[in-house]
């Protein structure tokens, strides 16, 4: 069984609407895309969030759902420039993990770096089954 | 009679057989070159008066694995990212990134000073400036008056 599932948000539900942001705030929320690897002692959840850098990252577990929520800044080209091309809106980041019970919620890591997050979520140590002993009354 | 003759004369059993190899060889080679194809990436492209401002999201790359060069008018940013070493005993749950080689050439609108390219990648995203050289810069015309 995995310890941990992805909830995809809806683009719909969490892009804001215009005034609740400014100007400079870009108007769409993108799913980041996410690699998960887990071994015995940890989950490792590695997500491309580009543009991203650790003051404009928010990570928030509330019970055993975790939230990774990136603000990017639209970018403004210096003055007299016009685009050209558009192949890419730039947009927010927002996805939501649901954590499996054998995890430890005190002690995660995130390191960001390159628009490229890192978290590291250790495991409960005693996840082995335990046997109950029952004594005679 | 005539008609069936010349049919049979110049009917080749081999030929169908021919023929459908020729497509399976066509189709093979076209998977084979699907699978060569590079991860493209999008580019957003600013234009004005000193030249142009190309931004690309690259994600997780290094900066010294990313490769720009400028040839005439075209551009090519490409590069590759770093895949994911598994260790022992860990295994994925999740593989959504791309970790393909990524080449992307871009026609510029108009030449640019190769000498003068910049680039900057600050958290994943590549921002190139490119400079128009001076001579090309479109000039004011004054229409003279003659009275």
């Amino acid at each position: 069984m995995s310890n941990i599932e992805t909830t995809k948000t809806n683009e719909e539900t969490c892009a804001a609407t215009e005034d609740q942001y400014k100007s400079s705030e870009p108007k769409r929320t993108y799913i980041p895309k996410s690699d998960i690897y887990e071994t015995d002692e940890t989950v490792s959840i590695w997500a491309d969030m580009p543009g991203v850098d650790e003051k404009s990252l928010d990570i928030t577990l509330d019970k055993n759902s975790l939230t990774i929520e990136g603000h990017v800044e639209d970018y403004s080209a210096p003055d007299g420039y016009y685009q050209v091309m558009n192949e890419y809106p730039v947009g927010n980041y927002k996805r939501t993990f649901t954590l499996g019970m054998n995890v430890q919620r005190e002690g995660i890591e995130g390191v960001v770096k390159n628009g490229f997050l890192n978290l590291i979520i250790p495991k409960t140590k005693d996840n082995v089954a335990k046997k109950i002993p029952i004594s005679a009354g | 009679m005539l008609d069936q003759m010349t049919y049979w004369e110049t009917w080749d059993p081999f030929h169908e057989i021919r023929q459908l190899q020729e497509e399976m060889n066509q189709t093979f080679y076209a998977q084979s070159q699907k699978k060569a194809s590079k991860r493209a990436p999008l580019i957003n492209v600013w234009s004005g008066q000193d030249g142009l401002i190309v931004r690309s999201e690259l994600p997780g790359v290094s900066p010294d694995k990313i490769d720009i060069s400028v040839v005439g008018r075209d551009l090519t940013i490409k590069g590759s990212v770093e895949p994911h070493e598994v260790k022992d005993g860990e295994r994925f749950i999740r593989r959504e990134r791309d970790y393909e080689d990524f080449s992307r050439t871009v026609t510029l609108p108009y030449r640019v000073d190769s000498e003068q390219t910049e680039a900057q990648f600050k958290n994943g995203v590549l921002t190139v400036t490119l400079k128009r050289p001076q001579e090309d810069k479109p000039r004011k015309i004054t229409v003279k008056f003659d009275h």
